[in-house]
């Protein structure tokens, strides 16, 4: 009997013990827990490639769009891929604004490797939501629009009009997605600011932030030469040649990754250079004819250069020790997007106090209790470049701190209260964003920058359709020119100022000031900025 | 004293033995002085006919090529056989019986297919078997190897005409498929009770020309050894900079081969070694990376990655080091790289001895060879090792001597190759070898051959 206590002390801890939690190791409130479940909602939708279920997806959207009190309207520049785009109009339209983005394609997934089906969105008792695009980049989507729909009911009215746009296709290039919006009519009718984009996992407990993508390249380098008998040693073969070509990147990409190895330079701040493909062989019924030397063979590679990378400086070198035509070697260098923007600066945010838009967001990481790691370069690519291309300043940023990096992995997975968590950070993140005065930019270079975007819009246009290289160089050069004018002549110009009235006569004469600088300076850097997106685009390297 | 008719005979013999037997008039003095202007006309009208018929793989018209060479069977009076031992790959065997059938046997070998062509890349088109100004013949297979095999049939008619009766029985094979491996034609043949039944003594087979004057001669060859080392590694993102790719990997093995490729050739660079004395070792093919419908996937790392080699081994070389090169330096398992050999062919015979045919003065054969040729003129270069493969490798295989002989003086070295030629001066007087090869050997008598079965 004295046994008694012991034993049901002891099956008490037992129970204790087997007792699953409902749902992680937090309890959550009735709204968080809808919020987890419209999440799993949305990754439940197939859409990976290559057929993404981009109707299904839509709709999931503006049903979510609709039941917050956006307005919606959903575009389609390639059939069958829409864009869904939504907006809370602000109390100031006029000004610049808040475009946050998220891709709604993801990558294939193996099932067979993964714990819980890739679409299932499985939701572990740790919490852990199982699904491909819990991380890359369906989270955001929705944590976009969760924090909205808190911001709306707390009364919450922004200045500045804030935007989402949910795009097809990021994962493949976006050519038929954020490519083609942002060259589009609509996408300047929407005056965007400032671009929030998708960031990466932090597997520490600071939100990671990212200020420049590495700019994707395809190197195809084709070597030719005599066929030949497979006993026959020769010098000058296609192999040969071909073999010398990858034996020299090789080098090169050593020479790189030994930088990150050995701690100098962060994998996203160095060339990568990686072998994709090889081709070469007379194809049999068995395979390849074994007994002959082929005339021609090939190699293609993936190139990222970061922002400030010389692509001039590499397309020397691969013509001179990679590719050299005097080993009868030729290669095809496909840009896969800008390199530079319309300025011919490099693709890169400034995050540093000159610029407000950063100064704004630190500010509302920092209130919403989180930690921002230093500032990085992405080593791989997003559609941010797209509007970094038109000068739009664009930050990638994914709310995801103590998360492993499981983008394009098996057994991708966000942790649920980390989720939640990021909905609280897109709170402070968006209502500081979307109300931030415009006296706290350079409010004249701001118009003067909105008469520029337009001339650069319409250069851009041309450009990313590939085909009317001078007349986007005329386009530019016309609209730059009447821009030119109208500010010489004096013509009487509205400062788009809010309701700031004060000091109007500090105002003019700045105005005036920079005024002068822009005339002195800007025709100076005449050749650059002549042909600035003709830069992205060079008709050498088309293929 | 009047002599006798017996007499006149007795005295007269040796002299009209002398003129028969008189050697032929050097070629110098004449070209083509032995053939009358009509018998080279057919002669070489003959060799067009073979040409023309299209027996380039992947579809060789085998049919044809056999009825045209029943024909010309028919027309010496030739008994035939066609043996098929892969349905429409026919092998064809000719015999003229010899006096003496119990001595081993002398078969000359051709094969009747050809690689393919690229038509546009050609002067002339490469079955036209057109003759130029020059006196030149271009066709697929002026080289290799229809000369060879008209020219046996050619030099049958000259003998017959002539009246030649061989001691031993001389066989004609002209077989399919020897530039695909043979396996279906000489492989399957020298394999069958057929062959045994031949009791083959000697083997002729298709050599090389040779730029030179002289003749060039085989009495081995390099063994094919045809491989592909395969490379794995974890896939990833285009992007992505990390260790152990299958890429990188199999760029590792590249370089090791191409040093070792680099120093054998060097030998042959320097003149140290010929050609066929050193492995050779050439890349054929490359496979990696994720297809699609316009080309690859580029953001992708393999996982995979292959290459395909052509290895040449001759027959002194050692094989155990070499394939423990490969297995070690080339698809080492430590870097997680397998191979495989589509075809490894032994450089022994089935004696485990390498298979060479022993090309010196202990060789009866060798000696004949060598004495047959100058006696119509000709000249043979230092034997050497053949670079590349031939259906002589069946023979030396089971110990028979077999010695690669094409007789194409002062011709560029054109097999495979676009606007291959023969010249028809070079054509009729490596008829006049033949004859002379063809004769030696089947009058050849040593007395303590007889008893054996195969020499």
């Amino acid at each position: 009997m004295l046994h008694l206590p012991v034993t049901v002390f002891t099956l008490f801890l037992m129970l204790l013990s087997f007792h699953s939690p409902s749902a992680g190791a937090a309890s959550f409130s009735q709204r968080e827990e809808e919020q987890i479940e419209r999440f799993q909602r949305y990754l439940r939708i197939r859409t990976a490639h290559p057929n993404p279920d981009y109707a299904a997806a839509a709709a999931f959207l503006l049903a979510e769009a609709r039941s917050i009190g956006l307005r919606d309207v959903s575009l389609e520049f390639a059939a069958g891929k829409p864009l869904v785009l939504l907006s809370w109009i602000g109390s100031d339209p006029s000004l610049p604004s808040l475009l946050l983005n998220s891709h709604m394609d993801s990558v294939p997934a193996e099932p067979s490797r993964w714990l819980h089906p890739p679409f299932a969105a499985v939701r572990d008792a740790e919490g852990r939501i199982f699904a491909r695009g819990a991380q890359d980049d369906k989270c955001i989507a929705v944590q976009y629009l969760e924090a909205i729909r808190n911001l709306k009911a707390s009364g919450f009215a922004p200045l500045r009009s804030i935007h989402v746009s949910l795009v097809p296709d990021e994962e493949i290039g976006g050519d038929d997605g954020a490519a083609k919006f942002s060259a589009s009519e609509q996408f300047r009718e929407l005056n965007v600011g400032f671009m929030l984009d998708e960031g990466q996992a932090s597997p520490k407990d600071e939100f990671r932030v990212f200020y420049a993508d590495r700019s994707p390249l395809s190197l195809i380098v084709t070597a030719v030469g005599a066929p030949g008998h497979g006993s026959r040693m020769y010098d000058g073969g296609a192999m040969e040649n071909l073999m010398d070509c990858v034996e020299a990147a090789a080098k090169f990409r050593a020479s790189q990754f030994d930088q990150v190895k050995y701690g100098s330079k962060a994998n996203s701040e160095v060339i990568s250079v990686n072998p994709v493909y090889m081709k070469a062989g007379t194809p049999s019924s068995t395979g390849f004819v074994m007994n002959m030397q082929p005339s021609e063979a090939e190699v293609g590679f993936d190139l990222r250069l970061p922002p400030t990378a010389d692509i001039d400086l590499l397309k020397k070198r691969i013509e001179e020790e990679w590719a050299p035509s005097i080993k009868n070697l030729t290669y095809k260098l496909i840009q896969k997007g800008p390199i530079r923007d319309n300025k011919g600066r490099p693709l890169a945010t400034p995050t540093d106090e000159s610029n407000p838009w950063w100064s704004a967001f630190k500010q509302a990481i920092l209130a919403s209790g989180g930690k921002l790691a230093r500032p990085e370069i992405l080593s791989s690519t997003t559609d941010a470049r797209f509007m970094r291309q038109m000068g739009i300043p664009t930050l990638g940023f994914s709310p995801m701190k103590n998360t492993p990096i499981l983008l394009h992995d098996h057994n991708e997975f966000l942790m649920d209260s980390v989720f939640l968590n990021g909905i609280k950070v897109y709170e402070q993140v968006i209502s500081a964003l979307s109300s931030l005065p415009e006296t706290s930019l350079h409010h004249n270079f701001q118009y003067l920058n909105s008469r520029f975007r337009k001339a650069r819009m319409q250069c851009n246009a041309a450009a990313f359709h590939r085909g009317s290289l001078p007349s986007s160089e005329a386009t530019f050069m016309h609209a730059t020119s009447s821009a030119f004018t109208s500010q010489r002549k004096g013509k009487s110009f509205r400062l788009k100022v809010g309701e700031e009235r004060k000091g109007t006569r500090a105002i003019a004469i700045s105005v005036l000031g920079l005024m002068a600088v822009t005339l002195i300076v800007l025709p100076r850097s005449g050749n650059k900025y002549g042909s600035p997106c003709c830069n992205t685009c060079s008709a050498e390297e088309s293929l | 004293m009047a002599k006798t008719s017996n007499e006149v005979i007795a005295l007269a013999s040796p002299l009209f033995l002398l003129l028969l037997f008189a050697p032929p008039l050097p070629p110098a003095v004449a070209k083509g002085a032995t053939f009358t202007s009509d018998e080279a006309d057919r002669a070489i009208f003959r060799f067009q006919e073979y040409l023309r018929i299209d027996t380039a793989h992947p579809t060789p018209d085998y049919a044809s090529a056999a009825t045209f060479l029943r024909a010309q069977a028919d027309s010496l009076s030739l008994r035939h056989e066609t043996l098929e031992f892969v349905p429409g790959k026919p092998v064809l065997l000719l015999k003229w019986p010899g006096r003496r059938p119990s001595l081993p046997s002398v078969l000359l070998n051709s094969h009747t297919d050809v690689v393919p062509s690229e038509p546009h890349k050609w002067t002339h088109p490469p079955f036209s078997a057109a003759l130029d100004s020059g006196g030149n013949i271009y066709a697929r297979g002026s080289q290799d190897m229809k000369c060879v095999g008209i020219q046996y049939l050619e030099a049958v008619r000259r003998l017959k005409a002539a009246g030649f009766a061989p001691d031993r029985t001389i066989y004609l094979s002209f077989v399919p498929d020897e530039e695909i491996g043979g396996t279906d034609g000489a492989g399957a043949f020298v394999a069958s009770d057929a062959f045994k039944k031949l009791g083959i003594g000697v083997v002729l087979d298709e050599g090389l020309a040779s730029p030179r004057p002289e003749f060039r001669v085989f009495y081995g060859e390099r063994s094919p050894w045809w491989f592909v080392i395969r490379s794995r590694g974890a896939p990833g993102h285009g992007a992505k900079l990390y260790d152990g790719t299958a890429m990188e990997n199999a760029m590792r093995s590249v370089e090791a081969v191409r040093r070792f490729r680099a120093a054998q050739f060097d030998l042959v660079k320097t003149g140290a070694k010929a050609e066929g004395e050193v492995v050779s070792v050439n890349l054929v093919y490359l496979k990696a990376g994720t297809p699609t419908p316009t080309g690859f996937v580029m953001n992708l790392q393999p996982s995979e990655a292959e290459v395909g080699l052509d290895v040449r081994v001759p027959p002194n070389a050692d094989p155990q080091a070499l394939e423990k090169r490969i297995a070690e330096e080339w698809a080492p398992s430590s870097r997680n790289m397998t191979y495989e050999f589509k075809q490894k062919v032994s450089v022994y015979d089935m004696f485990g001895k390498p298979a060479l045919t022993v090309a010196n003065s202990s060789n009866p054969w060798w000696t004949l060879l060598e004495e047959a040729v100058k006696n119509a003129g000709g000249k043979l270069s230092k034997p050497e090792i053949f670079p590349a493969s031939t259906d002589a490798r069946y023979f030396r295989e089971l110990g028979i001597p077999a010695f690669g002989f094409s007789p194409m003086a002062n011709t560029p070295i054109l097999l495979h190759d676009h606007n291959e030629f023969l010249n028809k001066d070079e054509y009729l007087k490596g008829i006049t070898m033949y004859e002379s090869i063809i004769k030696a050997f089947a009058s050849y008598n040593d007395k303590d051959t007889e008893s054996k079965a195969e020499l």
